[in-house]
């Protein structure tokens, strides 16, 4: 098929017409679409007619619908940031829906899909361990999957026409990708067929060193080196910290299986990148290895009868990530200024 | 031979339902392709007059696949398009002679040919329609396939279930090329389950073993995989040495992962001294040496899809440095410092004692060292009575 069998959008703003129209009428209007309205998302169903060019939005209007939702939405901190989360996913899954229907060029398509797939990974991080009442981080995960992989699809395009695209972004987008699916050896292995000058960028070099390690069960290397990434790649990192955590801990209940002796504490808060005793006490609990939170409690004892293999332990902030957001701008680095 | 004698030699093939002697007429690398009086657009009502359903249709897409691969340039795309629908009137023909078999090395060519022609396709279009070719040759494969498993109620001899290796042996090559490897699992459940597996012929028996096998090492499954690729190996006829070696590049990185370290005389046999040089560094417990091999030959293990499988060798080689240690000296209780200054002296500068820690634990809880760590003594302790460091073999996690 020819890209002249696909509609190309002629609405200029952030919301056709008829939408606005049909959602005053209806009473449909968003609290954050108060002053401006943005077009939301709506699953294509076989009884609905063929979309018209009106009412699709051109490049320019969706690059600017992104900047406006990243940018004023974002911010609106009167809302809780699950709150403003949902009204932006929401949002940007519209703005994919429409990069589909009009088959638009990889080039256009990374510009879009970029931002989106950074404000997923930031949500996916902050959010994550949120009640699932409040977010369901395996939606936003998929939906992130899919950005990126697509992302990843159009550079190879790309590279294939010898089209020129900002690799920095791209080394970003990777990177998100191969932390994303650690588990995954493939994701590896497609990162290390790439050709050589991509690979020597440094925060590359890293990501691989990472998810190598991981092959080969060096999780004290793993989370000594996911704190040395850039700001949204180590908090999409440290989405596996817990199961680091976990696997170092169970090691260790073997180990140091013993009776009598003990280990302290402050070796394992620094060993596992704790901010504070109470988390590292809270997950000890959680896995068996401690009964109960004691008063003054300065070391543990380990026995590989009592740890449960089955139970895991919950994502949670971390200092060392959040330093590296505080004093970045987030509307910038979403949208890859 | 003109247009006419091809088609009544063929008709007179078919008659005396001689499988392979029809099959021979059908393919693209037969004597009779490059013959250009065979090279017709529209053969359709030639064949129609000569040739009986349900091969009235294979042949007339076989002699229009022959025409455009005979354009100059050839239309590959266009050949491809004529070899899938020849397939499909494969597919008819399977069906339409029940009870009967002589037909499958019919079958066996024009799907050989068919993913020939998809990979070929693939590398001209380049990189745009990347996988997509040979994902629709493995559906068409898989329309074969379903056709010849279906057929369960044939007697043995005359069952079409009796091409269902060749099948699956090419689809697997589809699904390794284009990195769809789950897509396997079904057919290999599908093989398994044959009664008569050991029948079919060894030169499909050790295809599929190594597909298998390979499978099995990415799935982490050494011990299936030793087993497959061992088959696969020891049964290759040695004239066959790029197969023995190809086989080969798979089966010794799962023997070094389950502790067999191989022969420097066999890797320089079959070319390979990449994994004599990597044993090298894992028997002396060199970590430093082993990432120094896995640098210098980066490229052909990542080429031929083992980097990653190879890098879980590492653990080994601190295994058998801490072993050395250990036999230096001769004390059931160890001081962490020495295995830390072992680390620095093959090399690893930023290793820490916390590093070290972490290390032994994780020998410890796979079972390569018995023993525990003591933290306020920061010794190793290790059994009297048994080895503290037990035979690879089988501790494999």
């Amino acid at each position: 098929m020819t890209s002249d069998n696909y509609i190309v959008g002629t609405c200029e703003t952030m919301c056709p017409v008829s939408e606005v129209n049909l959602r005053k009428k209806n009473n449909l209007v968003h609290y954050f679409e108060r002053i401006e309205f943005v077009k939301e998302f709506s699953r294509s169903a076989a009884d609905k007619r063929q979309s018209k060019a009106s009412d699709l939005r051109t490049f320019g209007a969706l690059k600017k619908t992104l900047e406006y939702l990243f940018s004023r939405i974002l911010h609106e901190t009167d809302k809780p940031f699950n709150f403003r989360y949902d009204f932006i996913f929401n949002r940007c899954r519209a703005v994919r829906q429409e990069i589909v229907i009009q088959n638009m060029s990889c080039e256009k398509t990374v510009k879009l899909l970029e931002p989106i797939a950074l404000f997923l990974s930031f949500s996916l991080y902050r959010l994550t361990g949120s009640p699932i009442s409040a977010f369901d981080s395996s939606i936003c995960g998929q939906h992130l999957k899919e950005c990126l992989l697509k992302c990843l699809t159009c550079y190879e395009e790309m590279d294939e026409m010898d089209q020129d695209y900002n690799q920095d972004n791209r080394i970003i987008i990777e990177g998100i990708y191969l932390m994303l699916n650690i588990n995954d050896p493939n994701s590896l292995h497609r990162l290390i067929q790439l050709n050589s000058t991509f690979k020597s960028s440094p925060i590359i070099k890293l990501c691989i060193i990472i998810a190598l390690n991981f092959h080969q069960r060096n999780y004290y290397k793993i989370i000594r080196d996911i704190q040395r990434l850039p700001h949204i790649i180590c908090a999409v990192a440290t989405l596996i910290l817990p199961q680091l955590r976990r696997n170092l801990l169970y090691n260790f209940s073997i180990a140091y299986s013993s009776n009598t002796s003990t280990v302290p504490l402050d070796f394992l808060q620094r060993l596992l990148i704790y901010d504070n005793t109470e988390i590292l006490v809270r997950d000890l609990i959680e896995l068996d290895i401690q009964s109960k939170a004691e008063e003054k409690l300065t070391a543990v004892k380990f026995n590989r009868k009592t740890f449960d293999k089955n139970k895991t332990i919950s994502h949670t902030l971390h200092q060392f990530v959040e330093v590296k957001f505080r004093d970045l701008n987030l509307t910038d680095l979403i949208l890859l200024k | 031979m003109n247009l006419y004698n091809y088609l009544s030699t063929v008709n007179r093939l078919w008659n005396n339902e001689d499988g392979n002697g029809v099959s021979r007429f059908i393919t693209i690398n037969g004597n009779h392709s490059t013959n250009v009086n065979l090279h017709v657009e529209n053969p359709d009502a030639a064949v129609e007059r000569t040739i009986p359903t349900p091969l009235d249709e294979i042949i007339s897409c076989h002699i229009k696949v022959l025409f455009y691969l005979h354009e100059n340039p050839p239309d590959y795309d266009e050949a491809y398009k004529y070899q899938s629908a020849c397939v499909q009137a494969v597919v008819k023909m399977l069906q339409a002679l029940k009870e009967e078999n002589w037909c499958l090395p019919i079958m066996y060519v024009t799907c050989l040919d068919l993913r020939l022609l998809a990979l070929k396709c693939e590398y001209i279009g380049g990189s745009a329609k990347s996988g997509q070719v040979m994902e629709k040759a493995a559906e068409c494969l898989m329309s074969c396939f379903r056709v010849c498993a279906a057929d369960n109620r044939t007697e043995e001899r005359d069952t079409k279930r009796l091409g269902m290796l060749h099948l699956v042996n090419q689809m697997f090559k589809v699904y390794f090329r284009i990195n769809k490897l789950h897509l396997c699992k079904p057919l290999i459940r599908a093989v398994e389950s044959l009664s008569f597996k050991e029948s079919f012929s060894k030169a499909q028996q050790i295809t599929y073993k190594y597909f298998v096998g390979r499978k099995a090492m990415y799935d982490s499954d050494y011990k299936t995989s030793d087993e497959y690729l061992t088959f696969a190996f020891s049964h290759c006829p040695s004239k066959f040495v790029k197969n023995k070696r190809l086989i080969l590049i798979y089966l010794v990185p799962v023997k070094m992962l389950l502790g067999y370290m191989p022969r420097k005389e066999t890797m320089e046999k079959f070319k390979v001294p990449q994994f004599h040089e990597l044993a090298c560094a894992l028997k002396q417990g060199n970590v430093r040496a082993f990432d120094d091999v896995m640098q210098k030959y980066e490229s052909f293990f990542i080429e031929t899809g083992i980097y990653i499988i190879v890098e879980k060798l590492k653990i080994i080689a601190y295994r058998n440095l801490f072993k050395k240690v250990y036999l230096i000296l001769q004390t059931h209780q160890i001081d962490l410092e020495h295995f830390l200054t072992a680390l620095k002296f093959v090399g690893e500068d930023d290793v820490t004692m916390d590093e070290t820690h972490c290390i032994v634990a994780n020998l410890i809880a796979e079972g390569r060292i018995k023993g525990y760590i003591s933290y306020q003594h920061n010794k190793l302790v290790v059994s009297k009575q048994t080895s503290p460091f037990p035979s690879l073999y089988g501790t494999t996690s």
